[in-house]
């Protein structure tokens, strides 16, 4: 039996329930899910098709002179802006209140990429995430708000400010107070302004008002450790995690943040098999989840009992009659002293965070440049939910004449006893932000605002690294100022001595850094995007563990319990009308353009949706039903997903849909799952089918490599995966390839010789958390189209690279995930270059698969005999057309309008670039790591390594003589330019 | 009426005619349509403005206006100012250049028309090409003796593929850098003959294993601190190994 059988075979993978119930559907021309309705509707006849193209062909014929084109150069000679050449610029991105480093790439001084910058120090290798990258095309919202409102007609900004300004005035006669609400931040200079804008208006209050409020993190630290915050733990030391429903590596957002230091102890070879234990303890399916090594599958009521039995059993030293509890404590007793931690989920409750805390303490990991440093906190993580309530109830008692929101939208995501008072118990509401949102729409002065690669700023990350955020073109939209100068604008008119005599934001932005910094040299911080001789001082803080004792526990009943988390793509639905966003495939679920109601397959028998969890074709046929969910605070209703190792009893929905006023593309995706409760758990009061059907366009089905559930002899084994205690005896695990008579792998077409460069990469999947940020990158690099979920439904999604999920293990607790990201693999033995008529597509003496998009004419072959599934064809045309969205593409990828293929060019652009760029240094070659790709940059993880396999000492050279690499299908001799090295998990006791 | 064999002349005869036609007509459109249409492109310009003059009898360098040339994909058009830079003292008060006074002091940008011009799916380069030794009137003709400039080249894929598997004619040769641009009229002895001094352009390259940055975030793009790189002589692309005939050369 060879290694690959070994390893494999005993363990069949599959990615959904229609996959399980249905097999592959050999003769099935579209994948499962996919609808073939919209089909047929296209709105033109075969007669005036025919007349069209006859038409077109003679207007073509007659054309023998090019349109006239003009060239347009400025008046004025701008020093070092040289059309045709990108200018990077230093920013930094403010997730909230956690702060990453970014570099904006600019041409002809349009934002078009924005990547992590590696000279911030908080941050690995140049990583960025998903709604970083996104926020981009938000830049360019053809939505967003223009002109200024008063009394819902249009405005001027000096009318809307006036507006504002007077009702603070006007509170103030009337003894009464103005609440000023602003959303989480990390900046030290807001904070600053706002201090100074309550020191000159003096009935003005400040009340941080986020989306998702989670406080259970904060109280707990205050009462241990004295700091009303959230510490941020240091994954890169942990060797044994165990997570208690933190979803640290999914809808977090410091999951970029941790991505980066937990892959560095993912991915254990031969030589060196150290590698981390994850255990996650959760009752959604979480990407942490999919990253563990062991998942346990718990009810909601029962997390905080695990919790507490682990504490009993690792700092009580009792025994615990659950195993599981026994295995996570054995394994944190044994890890090294300072290497074991326990992550208690962000919604659980102080009691929670507090047992967390005492067992981290027991096992050494808490103290000064420790795993859970008190001093390693983020910036306004204190506990919120209590002011909120105070302020909610001083509207109610109506000692709050006006209510100014910056930049946050309760109307859309707060409580309905906020939303009530904000309605009827306060006289003015006002809003400034870049939407005319849910809050806009029933404020009676609203102010539109600058995105944030508009304005300037200041953002301190959870290592205390000062960054500025610095504008990297001038308003849009008709120039909108941003929101502080905008505050700055309202704190003048209220009182004139406000700032002095500072106009702008701009201004005190530098004013404040340079009295904060004065050593700083401000050029050069630009220059770098961190202020020089910043960072967090570690320092000791002392532990009080017995307050723990006086914490409150969360009562989560054993009835039906609903979960709402944050979006792993939207988060808090901010950028809800974002289509990078809402077309990004959530990494577990693959749903896309949705939210849906997650339940366990047992749960679908019990809401009468199946028969029996044992019948599949029925259970994925309770897919999409839709069912009313209420709780104390409303009801919604959401379509059903049978979600594998969801535990029971228990409703998963994410937050972030269901906007109703955002923009053309946000507004009616999904429901509002904020009308049912807060982020975190609830009592649902009742939950039953409508018996209406709601389509999921889920992708999870879609571009299959024909792995078949439980069908030993065609075992196609795309996505391997070992244990750590195999991982020793594996020598390869690489199939055997179908040789001819000389002993050679059969090819029908010759050796090529690479004499030059032969491009390659590798994908580690074991070090891969399934973040999806490739995904947006490439998106972003490549100029690649959103299609909508009328297409997504069809199987057209564009995405070059794609995240395939495999489930192995039983449907009700998969025992093991593996997150393959899939993209052209430039085959030496390419399929597709075969069977193009036209030879659009061919073999580059780099040994790229090169598309050439106008050459194709569209015959489909190519995706048809791709055995990977990589290629995609333009169905429709899927751009844009609205204005100045097409200000977002990178001129240096060609646009592809209808009836052609395209594919992932491994960049081929950035090549050229570093080619060119070694041949201007006077070098024939690139050099290791000179050129790489955008999904490479943009992954936390470093999953994916791009190099030249000609050059033996390179990264990548290396990486694919591991013992886990291997290709996918090699057994059809395509002999792929991707290599891939398997997952492990640990499975060490 | 018709004899069965007559019948069937007028059928073969007249699908061979069309045939013929149709092989014509296509031949034509896609083989010469670039040099009739577009060779002798010749539109008049919003100002008159004559390379015979400036770059022929005043042997202004070409780069003093298409500045940026040799490190961008663009030629870049000059802007009105560059125009002023001279004209605020040479022919001040010239009618022909009314518009580029105009431009220059209410700011709206002075509208050229285009000449040259490849597809967009086809990406051109115009520094590889000057770094490659590649003269500019290979492309772009006798420039100087052009009082009008017209197309003379038909740019068409056939055209670019001639020379990028033969490109030795039209290679100026290995000489400095500087040295493409002279011709007989480019022949700047006080312009850094020997040696040419650019900046070097910053792709997105760094060592992904090390903290160094990826990019060098440039504020203001890249300025003169940037310390000089001096070149002398680069390998051409031929010599490098590297083949400039592959379909992604150019189209991606």
């Amino acid at each position: 039996m060879s290694d690959r059988q070994l390893h494999a075979s005993t363990n069949p993978l599959w990615k959904s329930i229609d996959e399980l119930a249905e097999g592959r559907g050999e003769t099935a021309e579209f994948a499962p899910g996919t609808t073939t309705s919209a089909l047929a509707d296209s709105g033109v006849s075969r007669r005036s098709f025919m007349a069209l193209v006859s038409a077109s062909m003679a207007l073509t014929a007659a054309a023998c002179r090019r349109p006239e084109q003009k060239l347009v150069p400025s008046v004025k000679s701008l020093q070092n802006a040289t059309p045709g050449l990108p200018i990077y610029y230093a920013s930094v991105y403010s997730h909230r209140n956690v702060a990453y480093g970014a570099v904006v790439k600019t041409r002809e001084g349009r934002p078009i990429k924005v990547t992590g910058n590696s000279a911030h120090p908080g941050l690995v290798r140049g990583a960025a995430n998903a709604e970083m990258q996104a926020s981009l095309l938000s830049l360019y919202d053809p939505d967003r708000v223009r002109r200024p409102k008063v009394g819902g007609q249009q405005s001027s900004f000096d009318a809307a400010a006036t507006k504002m300004a007077g009702a603070i005035s006007e509170a103030a006669a009337a003894g009464k107070k103005v609440a000023m609400f602003i959303d989480e931040h990390c900046s030290p200079t807001y904070t600053q302004l706002l201090n100074e804008f309550i020191a000159s208006v003096p009935n003005a209050v400040v009340v941080t008002l986020p989306a998702v409020v989670r406080d259970g993190a904060a109280i707990a630290n205050k009462a241990v450790f004295g700091r009303d915050a959230q510490i941020v733990p240091d994954l890169a030391q942990a060797s044994v995690i165990v997570s208690v429903d933190a979803d640290f590596l999914g809808a977090d957002t410091l999951a970029l943040y941790h991505a980066t230091r937990f892959a560095g102890k993912r991915t254990p070879s031969k030589a060196n098999a150290e590698m981390s234990h994850l255990t996650v303890v959760e009752s959604q399916y979480s990407s942490t989840g999919m990253n563990a090594d062991v998942r346990i599958r718990t009810a909601p009521s029962q997390i905080e009992a695990f919790l507490q039995d682990l504490h009993a059993v690792v700092v009580g030293g009792a025994t615990s009659s659950n195993a599981a509890v026994s295995a996570a404590a054995k394994r944190l007793k044994n890890a090294t002293v300072g290497t074991g931690v326990v992550l208690a989920g962000a919604h659980l409750s102080s009691h929670a965070h507090g047992l967390a805390l005492a067992i981290n303490g027991a096992l050494g990991s808490v103290g000064a440049g420790k795993i859970v440093d008190a001093s390693r906190t983020l910036p306004n993580s204190g506990e919120k939910g209590a002011a909120i309530a105070d302020i909610t109830s001083q509207m109610e008692s109506g000692v709050i004449h006006a209510a100014i929101f910056l930049d946050v939208n309760p109307e859309y995501s707060a409580s309905r006893a906020f939303k009530n008072a904000i309605l009827k118990k306060v006289a003015f509401r006002g809003t400034i932000n870049l939407y005319d949102d849910e809050t806009s729409q029933i404020s009676d002065a609203s102010i539109p605002a600058a995105h944030w690669l508009e304005s300037w700023g200041t953002a301190v990350s959870p290592d205390g690294y000062v960054s500025v955020q610095q504008p990297v073109i001038a308003p849009l939209c008709d120039g909108v100022p941003s929101l502080q100068d905008t505050l700055i604008a309202i704190g003048k008119k209220v009182n004139a001595g406000f700032l002095g005599s500072t106009a702008s934001y701009a201004d005190y932005v530098k004013g404040a850094m340079m009295a904060a910094y004065p050593t700083m040299n401000w050029v050069d911080t630009l220059q770098i995007g961190v202020v020089a001789g910043t960072g967090r001082i570690a320092s000791d803080a002392p532990m009080n563990v017995d307050a723990i004792s006086g914490l409150a526990k969360a009562s989560v009943g054993t009835g039906w319990v609903l979960m709402t988390v944050p979006s792993n793509a939207l988060y808090d639905g901010r950028l809800a009308n974002n289509g990078w966003l809402q077309e990004l495939p959530d990494p577990v679920t693959k749903v896309t353009w949705d939210n849906v109601a997650m339940i366990s397959p047992a749960m679908a028998v019990k809401l009468g949706l199946a028969s029996s969890a044992e019948d599949l074709k029925a259970l994925s046929k309770a897919n999409e039903n839709v069912v009313a969910i209420t709780t104390k605070e409303g009801s919604v209703e959401l379509p059903v997903l049978v979600q594998p190792g969801m535990a029971d009893d228990t409703i998963v929905t994410q937050l972030g849909y269901g906007r109703t006023a955002c923009g053309t593309i946000g507004v009616g995706i999904g429901a509002n799952a904020f009308t049912l409760g807060a982020c975190g758990y609830h009592a649902v009061e009742s939950v039953t089918a409508t018996g209406a059907r709601h389509r999921i366009a889920t992708t999870q089905n879609h571009h299959s490599l024909g792995e078949t559930p439980g069908d030993t002899q065609n075992e196609r084994n795309v996505a391997q995966k070992l244990m750590l205690s195999d991982l020793a005896a594996v020598t390869s695990l690489e199939p055997d390839y179908i040789k001819d008579e000389a002993g050679k792998p059969l090819s029908i077409v010759g050796e090529y010789d690479y004499k030059g460069h032969r491009w390659g990469m590798v994908i580690d999947m074991s070090s891969c958390t399934g973040c999806s940020s490739c995904v947006i990158a490439c998106q972003s690099e490549n100029n690649i189209p959103i299609v909508g979920k009328e297409q997504v439904l069809l199987g057209r999604e564009m995405h070059w690279i794609r995240l395939d999920r495999y489930y192995s293990g039983s449907l009700q607790d998969p025992s093991s995930t593996v997150i393959e990201p899939m993209l052209c693999q430039h085959c030496e033995n390419a399929p597709c270059e075969n069977v193009c008529p036209v030879a659009a597509t061919t073999h580059s003496p780099e040994g790229l698969n090169e598309m050439t998009y106008n050459r194709c004419v569209g015959t489909r072959y190519c995706l048809n005999n791709c055995p990977y599934k990589v290629r995609r064809f333009n169905f429709l045309n899927y751009k844009d057309e609205r204005q100045p969205l097409d200000l977002v593409f990178n001129p240096e990828v060609s646009g592809r309008m209808r009836g052609i293929m395209e594919k992932c060019t491994f960049c081929v652009q950035r090549l050229h670039e570093a080619k060119w760029h070694a041949r201007d240094e006077g070098r024939a070659r690139v050099k290791d790591g000179e050129a790489i790709t955008a999904c490479q940059e943009a992954c936390p993880a470093g999953a994916i390594i791009f190099g030249d396999a000609n050059d033996a000492a390179s990264r990548i050279s290396v990486a694919r003589k591991s013992e886990r690499s291997f290709h996918v299908l090699a057994e059809t001799n395509t002999r792929p330019s991707v290599t891939y090295l398997a997952k492990v998990i640990n499975d060490r006791a | 009426m018709f004899s069965r064999k007559f019948d069937m002349g007028v059928k073969v005869g007249g699908a061979v005619a069309g045939g013929v036609v149709g092989v014509l007509f296509l031949l034509g459109y896609f083989g010469f349509r670039n040099d009739f249409a577009d060779v002798g492109y010749r539109p008049e310009q919003p100002v008159p403005f004559s390379h015979k003059l400036h770059a022929g009898q005043l042997q202004i360098h070409c780069q003093y206006c298409h500045a940026g040339v040799e490190k961008s994909a663009h030629s870049p058009v000059p802007t009105t100012q560059t125009c002023m830079n001279c004209h605020t003292a040479v022919k001040a008060e010239s009618p022909k250049l009314q518009l580029v006074r105009d431009s220059y002091e209410s700011g709206n940008p002075i509208s050229w028309i285009r000449i040259h011009k490849v597809p967009d799916y086809a990406h051109f380069n115009h520094s590889r090409h000057i770094r490659a030794q590649i003269d500019c009137k290979s492309c772009h003709g006798p420039v100087e003796e052009m009082g009008v400039v017209s197309q003379n080249k038909p740019l068409s894929m056939g055209w670019c593929l001639d020379c990028h598997r033969n490109p030795e004619k039209n290679i100026v040769g290995a000489r400095p850098i500087s040295g493409v641009f002279t011709g007989k009229m480019h022949d700047m002895k006080n312009l850094l003959d020997s040696t040419y001094i650019f900046t070097p352009i910053k792709a997105q390259v760094a060592d992904r294993s090390t903290l160094k940055p990826l990019t060098v975030p440039q504020y203001g793009g890249y300025d003169v601190q940037v310390p000089p790189v001096v070149v002398a002589g680069i390998p051409h692309p031929k010599v490098a190994g590297v083949g400039p005939e592959n379909c992604s050369s150019c189209h991606y």
